[in-house]
C-alpha cells in the first residue's frame, strides 16, 4: 500500500488535533496559541460543514431509485425528496435572490410541517415508553420490584392527580428523584467520563482505529 | 399573514399531527406520508441551516484578511474529501476530515469531561456535608455518597469480586440503580406526556397556537379514520382474494 493511503497518517492527523486543543488549556502557551486554538476550532467546523450533503446523498441514493424503478412506496420517495428539494432551495442562504432562513416559504414549511411533524414525533414515544413499562415493569425479582415502585411514585408525585390525594407523594417523589437517582447518575457520570478519558487516549496513541474503518477494509 | 396562508398552515399541521398519530393503530399510508415528509424537511432544513451558517462565518470572519479566505478555501477543499466516502478507491481521503473532525472532538472533550463530568462528580460526592445541617440532610449526603461508591464498585471490572465483602455492596448498587433508574423512568414519561398535552393543545387550537386548528381538528380525523378503515378493508380484501 502506499505510504499516503495507511491508516497511521490519520491517525498522526487525530493527535495533532487533539494536542491543538489540550495543551494551551492545560499549559501557559501564550495570548497566541490561544488564539490559534480558538480559530482552529472554528476552522474545523467549516471542513464538518463540508458533510453536510453526506447524508442527503446517502437518503437520496436510496430513494430516487425507488423512484425511478417504479419500486413498492414509490410515492412516499417522491414526497421525501421533493419535500427535501423545496426545503433546500427556499432555505439557500442567497440573502440577494430573497431566499434563505428568513424567506416566508421557508419559514411556512418550517412552522407548519417540520415542527408539527417533529413535536408530534417525539410525544408519540410517551406511548411506546408506556406499553414498553407494562411488559417490563413486573414485579418478578425484588430489584424489579423497587423499578417498579419507585417509577411509580415518580409518576404519582408528577402527575397532579398524585400529589391531591396524597401530599407526601411529593415528599417522597423529591427523594427518590434527589438522592438514589442522583447518586445513579453521578456514578454514571463519573464511569463515563473515566471511558471517554480512555477512548480518547487510545485514539490518540491509534490503539482505537474504529472510526477510520470502512471503504472495503 | 393572509387568511389563506393561515388556513393552510393550519390545515397542513393538523393534518401532519394526526397522521403521525395514526401511527397508533398500526402502520398505514397516512403515517409513512408523515414520516417520509418529516425526514425529507428535517434534511432540507438541516442542510440551509449548515449553508447559512458556512455564509455568515465567511462575510463574517474568514473573508476580512487574505489569510482567512486562504484558510476557508483549504477548510472547504478538505471539506470536499467527505465525499471519498463513497467511493472504494479513494476512501482512504475521507478520512483526513475526518481525522480533524475528532481529533478535535477528542481534545476538546479532554476540556470538558476532566472538569464536568469527573473532577466536579468526584468533589460533590467526596465533599458531603454532614456537619451545620439537620440529620435528615446530613444522613441523605451520607446515604447519596455511599450510594455513588457502591455504584462505581459493582461497575468495577478490572478486580475479581470473589471476595464475600463484595456481595453487600453489589446488592445495595443493584438496588440503588433500580430506585434511580425507576425514578428515571417516571420523569421521563411524564415530559413525553407533557409533549403530547402539548400537541392535544395544538389540536384544540389553544393559545398560543392558532385557534383555526380547532376547524380542521375533527375534519381532518374523520377524513384519516375514514381512509384507514377503507385501507384496512382494501388490504383484506386483497389478502383473501390472493388465498
Amino acid at each position: 500500500m502506499a505510504w499516503y493511503k495507511r491508516v497511521e497518517i490519520p491517525i498522526i492527523i487525530t493527535a495533532i488535533c487533539a494536542l491543538i486543543q489540550i495543551l494551551p488549556y492545560y499549559f501557559t502557551l501564550g495570548a497566541s496559541v490561544e488564539d490559534f486554538q480558538a480559530t482552529f476550532v472554528n476552522w474545523q467546523m467549516v471542513v464538518g460543514t463540508g458533510a453536510t450533503f453526506v447524508g442527503a446523498i446517502a437518503i437520496l441514493q436510496l430513494h430516487i431509485p425507488r423512484i425511478m424503478k417504479r419500486r413498492p412506496q414509490w410515492e412516499y420517495s417522491t414526497a421525501l425528496v421533493a419535500m427535501f428539494v423545496i426545503m433546500l432551495i427556499f432555505g439557500l442562504p442567497i440573502r440577494e435572490l430573497g431566499l434563505g432562513l428568513d424567506n416566508s416559504v421557508f419559514e411556512f414549511l418550517y412552522g407548519n410541517v417540520l415542527t408539527p411533524l417533529s413535536s408530534t414525533m417525539y410525544s408519540i414515544i410517551a406511548f411506546f415508553i408506556a406499553s414498553a413499562a407494562y411488559r417490563a415493569f413486573r414485579a418478578r425479582s425484588l430489584e424489579a420490584t423497587i423499578l417498579l415502585v419507585a417509577g411509580s411514585l415518580l409518576l404519582l408525585k408528577n402527575a397532579p392527580i398524585g400529589t391531591a390525594v396524597w401530599p407526601g407523594f411529593g415528599t417522597i417523589g423529591d427523594w427518590l428523584f434527589n438522592v438514589p437517582n442522583m447518586s445513579t447518575q453521578r456514578a454514571i457520570l463519573i464511569g463515563g467520563a473515566l471511558g471517554a478519558i480512555v477512548l480518547g487516549v487510545r485514539a490518540m496513541t491509534g490503539y482505537e482505529r474504529g472510526y477510520l474503518r470502512g471503504g472495503g477494509e | 399573514m393572509s387568511d389563506f396562508t393561515t388556513y393552510f398552515g393550519a390545515f397542513l399541521g393538523v393534518l401532519f399531527t394526526l397522521a403521525v398519530y395514526s401511527f397508533l393503530y398500526r402502520e398505514n399510508p397516512w403515517s409513512r406520508l408523515a414520516e417520509h415528509m418529516f425526514i425529507g424537511s428535517a434534511i432540507g432544513y438541516g442542510i440551509a441551516y449548515d449553508l447559512d451558517w458556512m455564509r455568515s462565518q465567511w462575510e463574517g470572519r474568514w473573508s476580512l484578511t487574505s489569510t482567512g479566505v486562504t484558510a476557508f478555501a483549504f477548510a472547504l477543499l478538505l471539506g470536499l474529501l467527505w465525499y471519498f466516502r463513497f467511493s472504494r478507491k479513494y476512501f482512504w481521503l475521507y478520512r483526513i476530515p475526518l481525522a480533524i473532525i475528532t481529533g478535535t472532538g477528542l481534545g476538546l472533550a479532554f476540556r470538558t469531561v476532566v472538569f464536568a463530568q469527573l473532577l466536579t462528580q468526584v468533589k460533590a460526592t467526596a465533599g458531603i456535608q454532614l456537619v451545620g445541617v439537620d440529620a435528615w440532610t446530613a444522613f441523605n449526603n451520607l446515604l447519596s455518597a455511599v450510594m455513588v461508591v457502591c455504584v462505581l464498585l459493582y461497575f468495577t471490572f478490572t478486580v475479581r469480586q470473589t471476595h464475600p465483602v463484595w456481595k453487600p455492596i453489589n446488592v445495595f448498587a443493584r438496588y440503588t440503580m433500580m430506585a434511580g433508574f425507576g425514578a428515571a423512568y417516571g420523569y421521563t414519561i411524564l415530559t413525553r406526556m407533557s409533549l403530547y398535552i402539548g400537541r392535544c393543545q395544538f389540536l384544540l387550537g389553544v393559545p398560543p397556537y392558532a385557534p383555526e386548528n380547532k376547524t380542521f381538528f375533527p375534519w381532518i380525523a374523520l377524513l384519516i379514520l375514514v381512509t384507514l378503515i377503507g385501507y384496512d378493508l382494501y388490504v383484506k380484501s386483497r389478502a383473501s382474494a390472493k388465498t
